[in-house]
């Protein structure tokens, strides 16, 4: 758990002109995971696979987290257990979206993207896959702390194309990794020391076409005072306005310092394990 | 795809299908049958998963009415196009021929004459196509198709468009065009024009001259950007046998700038029928063996790209001949000896080393299917190793042995922590004992015993040393093998403080009555009941908390101490009286459904409501137990009470009168046994005893010894006050409390504490092991 009071609020807004909702979201505050996944994919095969992304994450996590599911003790030792933990969240996911896949033909060419982020102590544990994105805003600077598994990103990285050519690329909605299209696919996985007031911003693809990131900043830095949801909403509202072509959704973090709890809390918490 | 299968023998507009050809991405070829001219064509239905995309579909159905138009016999003619059943579909002429990357992977190696021919009409329908702003977009060796003839015919034409001019953007993990093939500015996501496709043509000859990709990597991103940035490769370095003209003019289609190529496919094909006749002619003059004419090939402008120059292109190209003594001419139609090489990159071939044309090759080139991502992690390769599994690996022969040897040496550890603040607390609770006196008040025995520093040994010390082990048992909880104990330890000390003060005549740790207890029957089966509880709350539930575990662990032993005073109250339950059945039988189904709730799914967060249960479980098990005591009491003031006079008076009638006003009549026999008490309620508790033991004596003398009397007489005093209501309560409030009255009372002559203790300390001893053993999952 966390050593910091967390709270979360996500939404997802289907855009103007899309028939169906490919993204999927989920938060939850006493797992401290924020998940935002892009499906991909014919027929409703996206929002499938977008779904089983996050749940299957969840449900491990939350697994893991009771015992119920243990990481064998050969899965990357090297790394810290929530770092394991989340990967094999992440990993187990991609499986089910794959078997799934290959179960059907109308779901063979499905896929998602998945941005997730898990708290621990002081730390934030990012996994990514695709180009979904991670804001870190703090100071009033915004950050973007995934890199994109977009071609056009690639090129970008290899210095092939300018940032600001890459965002009118046509090739930006060719990813280079998704969930669901191998078997075993690679993970980013991220992890950074968060602080208080840090506020985090998970969001598809169809936020960032639609704000840029100085909007972004401007907003949250307007809003900073604003209840969180409130501000979530807003930012899905006003690239909605901008652009709307595509499916929006955003989860938004904010790391809040530890607060004394009430003696009812306290009892509640506990009875309820952390 | 099912649907798609059962097509086999349907009609769709006038073709019967026969047989599946090919399945793509895109959608499934046919083999049909049409029936009116009687012809074998191809039916290509688009894939029902892309049937729904609007645009898709717009693009795929507008592409193929183009290509119909263009009716090139370089190009695969369209029939018809539309849709029919549900499916979209296009109609085709049927070539009995194979790709041209069919017959590069048989032949392994193509003369370049035939190639030129080949490619010459690829040119040409390509031309067409561009004359009516058709790009292809996907030029490969497999979408060129050759019949028996040897006539080039163009497949798939601008169906790879769909992807990128879609405006909505789908996402999508695969590029318009083939990585190997595809031109630098396609794959940046620019605005492409016929020239891109002047690229893989260019690096379509490259493969099918050289038999190797220009370009390749370990994944599909690598070699897209070798296509944008690496210097243009020459293909001469690869087949020697190759005319200089051609390896520039591979070299110049592949132009990262689309301005420095051919500009159309029709100056492209003029280029080759060009240089092929200056061949011919050089051929027929006998300068077969020089084919670079560096005169003819300085109209070819080669611009400068990054590391090479036409220049330097040149000078290699002299120097490889030198090195090379006997060249095959260029139009030669031997077929030297090359690996096949499949252009879609599929299972994979060896590759050849730069070969001097009719060497066999001997060096395996990695290609881009033959490289894995790193492999992260296989759920299915790696089962979990479930709690138990054993392993035969060293590393977890290692752990093993790791994991026993801190068995070895936490185990006694504990036992012995345990045993020393069992027997501190138990020397405090007996020198406390001393202390206690009932004379004297609440607050002075609950802090002298701890303070008192006249007798040996100093109650300070002790204290002090008591204080330090809690500490320490707190301390404790920071090593993990005992972390999940120190509840456990806590109580001990608790119980064994209590042990020391109440018994302290009874040697440590004697169990002798434990065997009564244990086989008294109904007590057992609430036992039993309980520990099942407990059980379930510590290992089953889902999410189950800290506080779970306590609340269980401290119920059972709850339930425990219950049983186990009730089976010394030797009294039988009172089983006559149908409620103290029913609150038997009812208990038990709290007990019950306690455990239910403990157990589910639903309510695995909720810990309230079986904590209920469970506490209304406890308490009907036991009226139940002290039901005999409390009828046998009862009835016993019953005959006492019924003999007693009670003279009216005074105060009798101003209650009656006050009944009169509340118009209570019915209740006149309850407000009767006011009438007796008044005779006696103003007098004094001395007068009052006289007065009961006189009337004792008249009615039953026998029933009252003087360890009694004084029992009698509150029930009576009761009795006399509140009537028979009030007694009867009082009745039940001693038989509910009677066992655990006497229990600290008769300490020297039970074990109880002793029992615990020793339960404790197994408890203590299995969770630390428990820990050790599995870690996180106890």
């Amino acid at each position: 758990m966390s050593s910091f009071d967390i709270e979360f609020a996500a939404i997802t807004d289907i855009g103007k002109i899309r028939e169906k909702n490919e993204d999927n979201v989920l938060i939850s505050s006493d797992l401290g995971l924020g998940v935002v996944a892009d499906g991909m994919g014919g027929h409703s095969a996206g929002e499938i696979a977008s779904n089983i992304a996050v749940s299957v994450l969840a449900e491990t996590v939350r697994k893991v987290n009771n015992g119920k599911l243990k990481i064998p003790p050969t899965f990357l030792p090297k790394l810290d257990d929530t770092e394991r933990k989340i990967l094999m969240a992440a990993n187990l996911a991609n499986a089910a979206i794959y078997s799934t896949a290959q179960s059907s033909e109308i779901y063979k060419m499905m896929g998602t993207t998945l941005t997730g982020v898990i708290f621990d102590k002081n730390f934030a544990t990012a996994v990514h896959v695709g180009d979904s994105r991670l804001y870190l805003f703090r100071n009033d600077k915004i950050v973007q702390i995934t890199t994109d598994h977009s071609l056009a990103m690639e090129h970008v990285r290899r210095g092939l194309l300018t940032r600001a050519e890459a965002d009118r690329s046509k090739i930006q909605n060719v990813l280079t990794r998704a969930m669901g299209i191998k078997k075993n696919i690679e993970f980013d996985l991220l992890k950074f020391p968060i602080k208080e007031g840090d506020v985090l911003l998970l969001c598809s693809d169809g936020l960032y076409k639609g704000l840029r990131e100085s909007d972004m900043a401007r907003i949250l830095h307007t809003g900073r005072d604003m209840a969180i949801v409130k501000l979530c909403r807003s930012l899905v509202r006003e690239s909605n306005d901008k652009d709307g072509q595509d499916n929006i959704s955003a989860v938004l973090i904010k790391i809040l310092p530890a607060k004394t709890i009430t003696f009812k809390q306290r009892l509640k918490r506990f009875f309820h394990r952390g | 795809m099912s649907e798609n299968s059962s097509l086999v023998g349907t009609n769709i507009s006038g073709c019967e299908i026969l047989n599946k050809v090919a399945e793509g991405g895109m959608g499934s070829v046919y083999k049909a049958r049409h029936k009116a001219l009687n012809r074998i064509v191809c039916v290509k239905i688009l894939s029902p998963s892309l049937a729904n995309d609007k645009k898709a579909v717009e693009l795929f159905l507008t592409e193929a009415r183009a290509i119909a138009e263009l009716d090139h016999p370089n190009i695969v003619n369209v029939y018809n196009v539309g849709k029919e059943k549900g499916y979209y579909f296009i109609v085709m002429s049927y070539i009995e021929g194979q790709t041209l990357s069919m017959m590069l992977k048989k032949n392994k190696v193509l003369p370049i004459g035939l190639l030129l021919d080949l490619f010459e009409g690829v040119l040409l329908g390509l031309n067409a196509a561009h004359e009516k702003g058709i790009i292809h977009r996907d030029i490969k060796p497999s979408n060129i198709i050759i019949t028996p003839q040897g006539q080039a015919k163009l497949l798939d034409f601008g169906i790879a468009k769909k992807v990128d001019k879609e405006k909505g953007s789908t996402k999508t993990t695969e590029l318009a065009g083939t990585a190997y093939f595809i031109a630098p500015e396609q794959a940046l996501g620019r605005e492409i024009d016929i020239r891109a496709d002047l690229y893989s043509i260019g690096a379509s000859l490259y493969y099918v001259v050289t038999g190797h990709f220009p370009y390749n990597g370990k994944n599909t991103i690598e070699i897209i950007q070798k296509h944008i940035n690496d210097p243009v490769p020459d293909p001469a370095k690869i087949r020697k046998d190759i005319p200089g003209w051609l390896s520039l003019a591979i070299q110049k289609l592949m132009s990262k700038n689309p301005d420095n190529r051919f500009q159309t496919a029709k100056e492209t094909y003029d280029h080759f029928k060009k240089m092929r006749a200056e061949d011919l002619l050089r051929l027929n003059v006998g300068n077969a063996g020089r084919a670079i004419d560096l005169g003819e090939e300085s109209s070819l402008k080669i611009v400068k790209e990054d590391r090479l120059t036409a220049e330097s292109i040149r000078r290699q190209r002299v120097k490889d001949r030198e090195d090379f003594a006997k060249p095959v001419t260029a139009s030669s139609s031997r077929l030297p000896q090359m690996p096949q090489l499949d252009a879609l990159g599929k299972d994979l071939p060896p590759a050849p080393e730069p070969v001097q044309s009719t060497k066999t090759p001997s060096v395996q080139l990695p290609s881009a299917e033959n490289v894995k991502p790193v492999n992260v992690y296989t759920p299915n390769k790696k089962p979990m190793i479930m709690r138990g599994t054993i392993t035969k690996t060293a590393a977890d022969m290692a752990k093993d042995v790791k994991t026993l040897l801190k068995l070895v040496i936490f185990v006694p550890l504990f036992l012995a922590f345990a045993g020393g603040i069992t027997y501190l607390f138990h020397a405090l609770g007996k020198v406390s004992s001393v202390h206690v006196s009932g004379s004297d008040g609440l607050l002075h025995n609950l802090v002298a015993p701890f303070i008192a520093s006249q007798y040996e040994p100093n109650q300070m010390l002790l204290t002090g040393l008591a204080a330090a082990a809690l500490a320490l048992i707190f301390a404790s909880s920071t090593i993990k093998a005992f972390s999940r104990s120190t509840t456990t330890l806590l109580v001990m000390a608790f119980v064994a403080y209590l042990a020391g003060l109440f018994t302290p005549n009874v040697p440590f740790m004697e169990l002798a009555n434990a065997g009564e207890f244990i086989f008294t029957p109904e007590y057992y089966l609430c036992f039993l009941l309980f520990g099942l509880a407990w059980a379930i709350s510590l290992c089953w539930t889902i999410n189950r908390s800290v506080a779970q575990g306590i609340l269980g662990a401290s119920l059972i032993i709850f339930c425990m101490v219950m049983a186990y005073l009730a089976s010394h109250l030797a009294i039988a339950p009172n089983i006559t009286m149908l409620p103290i059945k029913l609150i038997f039988y009812l208990s038990i189904i709290f007990g019950l459904m306690a455990a239910y709730y403990l157990a589910s799914r639903q309510s695995k967060d909720s810990i309230f409501a079986p904590f209920l249960l469970t506490l209304l479980g406890v308490a009907g098990v036991w009226v139940y137990t002290t039901s005999g005591l409390a009828g046998e009491l009862s009835g016993t003031m019953d005959i006492f009470v019924n003999r007693i006079d009670v003279k009216s008076s005074r105060a009798a009638a101003s209650n009656a009168r006050v009944e009169d006003a509340l118009g209570i009549k019915s209740n006149r026999k309850f407000f009767a046994h006011f009438d007796r008490t008044t005779e006696l309620t103003n007098k004094d508790s001395e007068e009052l005893n006289a007065f009961f033991e006189e009337q004792t004596r008249r009615i039953a003398p026998n029933l009252i010894t003087p360890e009694t009397k004084p029992l009698y007489f509150n029930f009576l005093r009761r009795y006399y006050r509140g009537g028979n209501a009030s007694m009867r309560l009082a009745v039940w409030e001693y038989a509910l409390s009677y066992p655990i009255a006497n229990f600290n009372k008769n300490a020297q002559n039970n074990n109880a504490y002793f029992f615990l203790l020793a339960l404790l300390y197994t408890f203590g001893t299995l969770s630390c092991m428990g820990t050790l053993l599995f870690g996180d999952e106890l």
